[in-house]
């Protein structure tokens, strides 16, 4: 025990210092564009008082605005609480993401690797972490609803991860509330996690890890496929898309197929570049067999990067979720690389240092630009 | 057969870069007037020759860059020609052609002050992508092949900090810092990914994309 106390101190005197320039960071990021309409009650335009406008907002959000009502209900309660909450809140998040992606590490001991360095990819890796972190209105849309969804993600490969591994407590009866926020929080995250959901399952029963499917998974599938439901047939988006230019059938392609290219080559580009790097350096330099969980990662991300050709608008804040999906990947990679190579584990150290180094650099010029 | 693909392939990928550059090469400078500008200093009645005389200065000086590092190495071939051409264009930051003029039309910035607005996040955006793949990669070869990086790499590197550090009290020379910086960090990343053949097709597909996009949206910057 002894032994390994330096180590931590090693892994937590980074993440403070990063998490202390973080929340300068928030504190300097005031309420803009969307907070400020959210600040209101939607219907009336007065400002909100209570959780019964929250509650009016959100239902009129739905059918004259947009589906994702679970993540703008959080949202309005967040900005009722203020700035300081909102900051708190930001940064309480950030740390319980990089918890559950820590949560993916196989061995305990690589558990604190993992949320260090989960902790600075999230900012060296983002194309906009200004507007999916710091910025209110994204922050809640992407990345609180990370959180969950990941955790969504997290309880169902964890079937895949070991045959011994025994179900959750009262799974049965959180799996659904579960299943339905993570499906109804974002358009592309949503149903991705419903068709991962799936893809468990089936690998689940090819296994034959169980004589019958366990209820939970089926609840969680069904109601993220609810969930993702709800968010897609919104009356509310066909509203707002009725505000977009309608142009002809070849040019929708065209500026489709050139979103999903800067989607890809620009937003997506630092954490695909290393993942696809480690992947190949996994399968054909090593020759090692991808795990199901892996390949079933894989896929997943493949897909929400997909469904963002039915989207009009393909911000850089819009690949979040992917991103954090690459980032998962990127760490398994690693972990196994250093299982079999130790001496690789100093590479990995050297890797996320020098990730680490970009993510201070970045934050301490955010927050000497506002103070 | 699969080296006749192969070199077909990698033809084919040099064809298309190349035009393209040349492209974006013609977009960019005409668009900035470099070749008008040496029309008007000469009083000449059209700009046309200037413009294809500057089209070609640019375009050698670009294939020039590409190779060298190539002609380098040693076992060089045409695949490594075109993973080269496409790794730089994907992640070396583009440079404008007014750019390089203006550092030649005076000394402005050669001349030193303290700019704390040049302390961007711009400028450490470049090495994102090539350090930790170069880390990654040289960890790679070092501790699965026995590879160590050569001495060559290392005063490559050396060289790539050198020029950031003197860009900090010289911001006019942000660009061309960045620059050099990149095309060092960029060579010894084609290196370490030489020593892994064959392996790294799907790295140089996504690579090939970006390079495409980067080129587009150059010469979308450009076109009216």
């Amino acid at each position: 025990m002894k032994k390994t106390r330096p180590l931590k101190v090693l892994y937590f005197v980074p993440v403070i210092i990063l998490a202390v320039l973080e929340f300068l960071y928030q504190r300097a990021t005031f309420f803009v564009m969307d907070d400020i309409w959210y600040q209101t009650n939607l219907v009336t335009g007065q400002k909100l008082s209570s959780a019964l406008d929250v509650i009016k907002s959100q239902i009129w959000h739905y059918f004259n605005w947009g589906g994702r009502s679970i993540t703008h209900t959080i949202l309005q309660f967040d900005l009722m609480g203020g700035a300081l909450f909102c900051d708190i809140m930001n940064l309480l998040m950030t740390f319980l993401l990089c918890i559950v992606i820590a949560s993916f590490a196989k061995e305990r001991i690589h558990k604190l690797f993992y949320f260090y360095a989960s902790f600075s990819l999230i900012i060296s890796l983002n194309a906009s972490f200004r507007y999916n972190m710091f910025w209110q209105s994204g922050a809640v849309n992407y990345l609180y609803s990370t959180v969950w969804i990941l955790t969504f993600i997290k309880v169902f490969l964890r079937e895949l991860e070991d045959d011994s591994i025994k179900a959750l407590p009262g799974i049965t009866f959180w799996i659904v509330p579960l299943g339905l926020i993570t499906g109804w929080s974002n358009e592309n995250m949503g149903p991705a996690s419903f068709i991962l959901s799936l893809m468990v399952i089936f690998l689940v029963k090819k296994n034959k890890k169980y004589d019958r499917i366990p209820w939970w998974m089926t609840l969680g599938c069904i109601s993220s496929l609810i969930g993702s439901f709800l968010v897609i047939v919104a009356p509310g988006n066909f509203v707002r898309s009725a505000f977009t230019n309608n142009s002809g059938l070849l040019r929708t392609i065209i500026e489709r197929a050139l979103s999903m290219l800067t989607g890809a080559c620009s937003f997506l580009l630092p954490p695909l570049v290393i993942a696809v790097t480690l992947f190949t350096v996994v399968t054909m330099v090593l020759g090692f067999k991808v795990s199901n969980r892996d390949i079933v990662l894989i896929i997943s991300s493949i897909l929400a990067f997909g469904a963002m050709i039915l989207s009009p608008h393909f911000p850089p804040r819009a690949v979040f979720g992917i991103m954090i999906l690459l980032i998962v990947l990127i760490l398994s990679f690693l972990e196994q690389i250093s299982e079999r190579f130790p001496k690789f584990s100093l590479i990995s150290n050297i890797f996320i240092i020098c990730t680490y180094v970009y993510s201070v650099i970045e934050m301490y010029v955010c927050v000497c630009y506002y103070y | 057969m699969k080296k006749a693909l192969n070199f077909v392939f990698s033809l084919c990928s040099i064809i298309v870069m190349l035009s393209l550059c040349a492209y974006a090469i013609h977009d960019m400078q005409s668009a900035e007037g470099v070749g008008f500008f040496f029309c008007l200093m000469l009083n000449a009645p059209s700009r046309v020759p200037f413009d294809i005389a500057t089209d070609i200065i640019f375009f050698a000086l670009l294939v020039a860059l590409l190779f060298i590092p190539v002609m380098a190495v040693k076992e060089r071939s045409i695949h490594d020609f075109s993973l080269f051409l496409i790794t730089y264009i994907a992640l070396m930051p583009s440079i404008s052609t007014a750019y390089v003029l203006g550092l030649f039309r005076s000394l402005d910035a050669f001349k030193p002050y303290l700019d704390t607005e040049f302390l961007t996040t711009e400028f450490i955006h470049h090495f994102r992508i090539e350090i930790p793949l170069i880390v990654l990669l040289c960890g790679v070869n070092y501790v699965i092949k026995n590879i160590k990086p050569e001495k060559s790499d290392w005063i490559m590197m050396i060289c790539a900090f050198i020029a950031i550090l003197v860009s900090i009290p010289f911001p006019g020379l942000y660009y061309l810092a960045s620059f050099i910086a990149s095309y060092l960090f960029i060579i010894v990343l084609f290196k370490s990914m030489k020593k892994l053949p064959g392996k790294l097709w799907l790295l140089h597909v996504v690579f090939f994309f970006t390079a495409v996009y980067r080129i587009i949206t150059v010469c979308q910057a450009y076109t009216l």
